[in-house]
C-alpha cells in the first residue's frame, strides 16, 4: 500500500498543502482534481521527493517503508513513478540512450526491441527514440512518452500529473490505454485531472479526492468527479 | 657560440639540408614571437640534448610501476596491452611485434620508418618535411625545427586501402616519449588510411615540456582519417602542432578527445584544402578540469573552388580549470562555391570553470557560404531533476548529460576507446579524477 498521513508541504517557506491524507491500494485508481494552483503539483512533487518542496509534517509510506526523507532517485527505484506536467527537454541526450540508462538504473532488462514495442503501443514511431528526450515533442508526444516510461518501468504506484492535459482525441486514447494497462498489472495509480473526460476510459472504478486551497476538501466515487464537470469547484 | 641544433643533427647523422634548417630555426629562436592564441612557455630551461627536468623512478618493467600510476590506469580502465606504451617501455625498434607490423604494412602499400631514417633514405623528403610549418612562423615552431629528435614517418602509397587502424604511437621506432618527436604523414593519390595517435592515458614522460608537431599530406583523392587522443599528466606542458594540406578531391577527417590537458596545452591545427571539392570535417572534445589550461586553436583555409570545412568542438570544463576555443575557417579568393561551417560550445559543471570560445569566419570569395554558432551552457537544474526522477543519482545524472552532450563527437571515434573515453567523461562528471 502507499500512504501518504498527515502531510503538510512549504514551498520557500510558504505552507502550500495542509495535512493531506491518501491510501491506494495496488491496482486501485485514485483521481485528484481540483482548481489551478490548488496544490496538485506540490503534491505530486513531494511524494517525489523533489527537493524544493519541504515536508513540515506528515509521513509517505510505500508497502510499510517510510520514504519522506529519501532521495528521488531511491523513491524511484522503490517502485514509485511520476508522469510530469511539463516534461523537461533535453537537447543533448538521445532518448533511446536516456531510456537504457533508466532501465538499467532501475533494475530493468535494457532490451532495445521491448522499448519499441512499448513506444509503439503508445503511438510513438521508432523514430522518437532517436531524438533528443522531448526536443520538439508537441505536448501530446510528451505525454505519450511519459506513459511509454510508466508502461516500461512498471512501478508499483504512479503519479500521473495531468497526462490528459493538452491533449487530443486520439492522444487521449492511447494514454487511457496505458492507465488501463498499469492498473491491470496491479499499479496504484494517483491521477491529477482537471478533465471527467478521461475518466469515462477508465474501465474500472475510482476514488475522487478535491484538493482546493491545499486542503482535500471533499472525497467519493465517480460521481464526484461528474458533479465537478457540470458545477466546477464552486462551493 | 656553438649550435646545440647542429650538434644534434651531426650527433644523429642527418643530411646536411636538415642540420642547416635546424640550425636556422636555432638562429631565429630568440627573436621569434609566441603564436597569439596561445599561452607563452619558458623554453629556455630545457636541455635538448638532456635526459628531461622530471624525476621519475626507473621503470623497466610492469612489476615497477608506482603503485598511484597503477590505480590510476585500472580506474581509467585502459586495457594492460596499452600500459607498455603509455610508461615509454616500447623501445627502439626492438619490439619484434613492431617488425612484424611493418612487414605486414608494407605489403599493403604502407612505408614506416623512423623520421631519421626516412629522410636518410628518401632525399626527395626535403621537399616534404617541415614544410609545412615554416620555422618562421612562431617561437614553438622554431623550437622544434632547431631541436625535434625522434618522429616517425608514414607514407600510403599510391591507390593503397589500409583497413586497419595505423597506431602512430605503436608503430613509433625512436623516442615514442621524445621531447619534440615528428610525425610526417603523406597519403599519396587515392590512399585510403586511418592513424590513430596517443591513447587514452597520461603518458610517463621525463620532460615537463612537449612541443611535437604532425604535417599531413592528402594527395588527390586520398583519404584521411586520424583519431588523436590526449591524456597528459598534471606536470607537463604541451604544445603540439598540426598543419594538414589536401589536394584535389582529398579528404582529411579529424576526431580529437582532449582527456587531461596536463598543467597547460596549447593545441594548434591548421588545414590548408588547396585542391578542387577537398573536404576537411575536424571534430574535437576536450574535458579541462582541476587547474587544467587548454588553448584549443582549429583553422581552416579554403583555398579552391568547391572545399568543405566543418569544425565541431565540445569542451567540458570542470574545478578551476580554463578552456580557450579558437576556431576560424577563412575561404580564399579562389575558393568560389565552398562551404564552412563551425560549431563550437562548452558546458560549465560548477562555478569555477571557465570556456571562452572564439570562432571566426572570413571569406573574400562572394560565392562561399560559411557560418558559425557558439554557445556556453551549464548543465540544467531542471535536467538533473528530470533524470532524478528517474532513478539515476545526481552523479549518474551529470555523467549521463555529459556523455550525451560529447555524442555527436564521440560518435566518429572507434569503439575500442569510446568505452575508455566515456568513462573518462564519467570520472569528469562525477568529479573523481
Ligand atoms: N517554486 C515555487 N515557488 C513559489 N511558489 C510556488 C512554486 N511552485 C508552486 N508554487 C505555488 O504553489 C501553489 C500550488 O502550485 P501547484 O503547481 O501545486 O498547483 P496545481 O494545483 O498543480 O495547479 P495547476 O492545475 O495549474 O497545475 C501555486 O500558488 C503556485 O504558484
Ligand atoms: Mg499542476
Amino acid at each position: 500500500m502507499f500512504e501518504v498521513r498527515n502531510l503538510s508541504v512549504s514551498i520557500e517557506g510558504v505552507l502550500k498543502l495542509n495535512d493531506i491524507n491518501l491510501k491506494v491500494k495496488p491496482g486501485e485508481l485514485h483521481v485528484i482534481m481540483g482548481p489551478n494552483g490548488s496544490g496538485k503539483t506540490t503534491l505530486a512533487m513531494s511524494l517525489m521527493g523533489h527537493p524544493r518542496y519541504k515536508i513540515v509534517n506528515g509521513d509517505i509510506i510505500l508497502n510499510g517503508e517510510n520514504i519522506k526523507e529519501l532521495p528521488m532517485y531511491e523513491r524511484t527505484r522503490k517502485g514509485l513513478f511520476m508522469s510530469f506536467q511539463h516534461p523537461v527537454e533535453i537537447d543533448s541526450l538521445r532518448y533511446l540512450t536516456f531510456l537504457l540508462e533508466v532501465l538499467k538504473k532501475n533494475g530493468k532488462n535494457p532490451d532495445i526491441d521491448w522499448i519499441k514495442r512499448v513506444f509503439e503501443k503508445m503511438g510513438l514511431s521508432e523514430e522518437f527514440l532517436n531524438r533528443n528526450v522531448n526536443a520538439g515533442f508537441s505536448g501530446g508526444e510528451k505525454k505519450r512518452a511519459e506513459l511509454a516510461q510508466m508502461l516500461l518501468l512498471s512501478p508499483k504506484y504512479a503519479i500521473l500529473d495531468e497526462p490528459d492535459t493538452g491533449v487530443d482525441v486520439d492522444s487521449m486514447k492511447f494514454i487511457a490505454g496505458a492507465i488501463n494497462e498499469a492498473l491491470s498489472r496491479g499499479t496504484g495509480i494517483v491521477l491529477i485531472t482537471h478533465y471527467a473526460r478521461i475518466l469515462n476510459e477508465i474501465g474500472k472504478g475510482f476514488y475522487v479526492h478535491i484538493l482546493a486551497g491545499g486542503e482535500i476538501k471533499a472525497e467519493g466515487g465517480p460521481e464526484l468527479a461528474e458533479k465537478i464537470e457540470k458545477q466546477g469547484f464552486g462551493e | 657560440m656553438e649550435s646545440i641544433a647542429r650538434k644534434l643533427g651531426e650527433m644523429r647523422g642527418e643530411p646536411d639540408w636538415l642540420i642547416e634548417l635546424r640550425v636556422e630555426a636555432e638562429k631565429h629562436l630568440k627573436s621569434a614571437p609566441f603564436p597569439a592564441e596561445i599561452r607563452p612557455l619558458e623554453l629556455a630551461t630545457y636541455d635538448p640534448l638532456g635526459k628531461g627536468d622530471v624525476e621519475l623512478p626507473e621503470i623497466k618493467s610492469l612489476d615497477d610501476i608506482p603503485e598511484n600510476i597503477r590505480n590510476m590506469l585500472i580506474k581509467m580502465g585502459v586495457p594492460e596491452y596499452e600500459w607498455q606504451k603509455v610508461l615509454g617501455l616500447i623501445q627502439v625498434d626492438t619490439s619484434s611485434q613492431v617488425t612484424s607490423f611493418k612487414e605486414y604494412f608494407e605489403k599493403q602499400g604502407v612505408v614506416v620508418l623512423s623520421l631519421l631514417d626516412a629522410v636518410k633514405k628518401f632525399d626527395w623528403l626535403r621537399d616534404y618535411a617541415f614544410k609545412l610549418m615554416p620555422y618562421k612562423t612562431n617561437k614553438f615552431a622554431a623550437y622544434h625545427t632547431a631541436y625535434w629528435n625522434g618522429g616517425i614517418f608514414m607514407w600510403i602509397k599510391k591507390g593503397a586501402n589500409i583497413a586497419y587502424p595505423l597506431h602512430t604511437y605503436f608503430l613509433i621506432t625512436e623516442g615514442a616519449l621524445a621531447q619534440a618527436d615528428h610525425a610526417l604523414i603523406i597519403a599519396d593519390e587515392g590512399a585510403h588510411a586511418t592513424f590513430i595517435e596517443g591513447c587514452t592515458a597520461p603518458p610517463l614522460v621525463r620532460f615537463s615540456a612537449h612541443i611535437g608537431a604532425t604535417e599531413v599530406y592528402v594527395k588527390k583523392g586520398a583519404k584521411v582519417k586520424g583519431v588523436v587522443l590526449q591524456n597528459w599528466p598534471e606536470y607537463v606542458n604541451t604544445r603540439p602542432y598540426t598543419n594538414v594540406q589536401v589536394e584535389e578531391d582529398g579528404e582529411i577527417e579529424v576526431a580529437v578527445a582532449i582527456l587531461g590537458t596536463g598543467k597547460s596545452a596549447g593545441r594548434y591545427e591548421e588545414v590548408h584544402l588547396k585542391g578542387k571539392g577537398a573536404k576537411a570535417t575536424i571534430h574535437s572534445i576536450s574535458f579541462v578540469k582541476n587547474n587544467e589550461y587548454l588553448d584549443d586553436v582549429i583553422k581552416i583555409y579554403l583555398e579552391a573552388e568547391n572545399t568543405y570545412g566543418l569544425i565541431q568542438t565540445k569542451g567540458v570544463i570542470r574545478d578551476e580549470g580554463t578552456s580557450n576555443s579558437y576556431t576560424h575557417i577563412e575561404s580564399g579568393k579562389n575558393a568560389c562555391h565552398s562551404k564552412g561551417h563551425i560549431e563550437c560550445s562548452g558546458i560549465l559543471l560548477n562555478s569555477g570553470a571557465k570556456h571562452t570560445t572564439y570562432p571566426g569566419v572570413k571569406s573574400i570569395s562572394p560565392s562561399s557560404e560559411l557560418t558559425h554558432e557558439a554557445y556556453v551552457g551549464r548543465i540544467s537544474e531542471e535536467s538533473l531533476t528530470y533524470l532524478m526522477a528517474r532513478g539515476l543519482s545526481e552523479e549518474d545524472a551529470l555523467a549521463l548529460l555529459v556523455k550525451g552532450y560529447i555524442e555527436p563527437v564521440t560518435r566518429h571515434i572507434p569503439f575500442e576507446y569510446l568505452k575508455e573515453i566515456n568513462r573518462i567523461a564519467e570520472l569528469v562528471a562525477k568529479g573523481g579524477f
